[in-house]
């Protein structure tokens, strides 16, 4: 299976940096969608179909945690494998992200590993299945 | 609030080296007299709020900025901007903050990092931040590191 990606983060080093890591890992990516913020996200989130998503939670526009809010509460949107990419540490707020529904968390800086964990957990161990590193 | 058993220098020092290896494969120490920029300062500023209130300061030259995009984003050397170092400056400053407030003032206090700013220029004199330090690497990069509670 080929996976659609969305990466939410207002960086673009970031946003590169990941599509590069994505790139390593032996996952099939059938597209790659980037947004800055929250309205480029649920625009994407509402018109094309996305497999996962990787989302950073200090953005300018609305916080992580706003946006896996809004998620939760929109039934088409809220079974959506949500990977929060972040620098922010705290173990209170990554408890309420997981609460809201997140399915793992990667710390900046993000390693293959670190990444390919959390897409493990998330997508299940299958999605690095029969799909040889690009 | 700050853990009173934390030295501030070290945990400046520790978390900017940590990040620069894991990041950038630059190995990096604190130099009590660290050699002057080889090019022009640039400087990420980060404030943050919640149960802590404050700023990070992290300067290096516009040329270490370029070097640390190329090597984060797998470009070619001469093939990004300015623009593209300063934004590699700021998302480093981000990536370092997170780790930074942890070891200050601890694993579950809720910090709200701000998004980074880049202007040119050196971290602001002392006065202003009174925890500094300077970051040597193995290349010679030099990066201030500061934060002001």
């Amino acid at each position: 299976m080929a996976y659609r990606v969305l990466v939410v983060d207002d960086s673009p080093i970031i946003r590169r940096i990941v599509l590069r890591i994505l790139k390593m890992l032996p996952f099939e990516l059938a597209s790659y969608l980037g947004a800055t913020n929250r309205e480029e996200a649920l625009e994407i989130l509402t018109n094309e179909w996305v497999d996962l998503m990787l989302c950073d939670i200090n953005r300018p526009k609305m916080s992580g945690e706003e946006l896996m809010r809004h998620l939760s509460q929109n039934p088409a949107m809220k079974d959506l494998p949500v990977v929060m990419v972040t620098s922010d540490r705290s173990t209170g707020r990554q408890e309420l992200l997981m609460n809201l529904g997140a399915k793992g968390f990667v710390h900046k800086p993000v390693t293959p590993e670190t990444l390919r964990d959390a897409i493990g957990i998330a997508l299940g161990p299958q999605c690095f299945e029969g799909a040889p590193a690009q | 609030m700050m853990d009173s058993s934390v030295n501030v220098q070290e945990a400046l020092s520790e978390s900017l080296t940590q990040v620069l290896e894991e990041a950038a494969f630059m190995f990096g120490e604190a130099a009590e007299e660290p050699p002057p920029f080889e090019a022009a300062p640039m400087t990420s500023t980060m404030s943050f709020t919640g149960e802590a209130t404050g700023k990070l300061y992290l300067s290096t030259d516009v040329d270490t900025c370029l070097a640390l995009a190329c090597d984060l984003m797998g470009a070619e050397e001469g093939s990004l901007s300015k623009s593209d170092g300063e934004a590699t400056l700021g998302e480093l400053l981000n990536i370092v903050a997170g780790l930074l407030v942890q070891s200050v003032f601890g694993e579950a206090a809720l910090i709200q990092l701000h998004p980074p700013v880049v202007e040119e220029g050196g971290v602001p004199d002392e006065g202003d931040a009174p925890s500094t330090v300077s970051i040597v690497t193995d290349m010679g990069q030099r990066f201030d590191f500061a934060l002001e509670i």
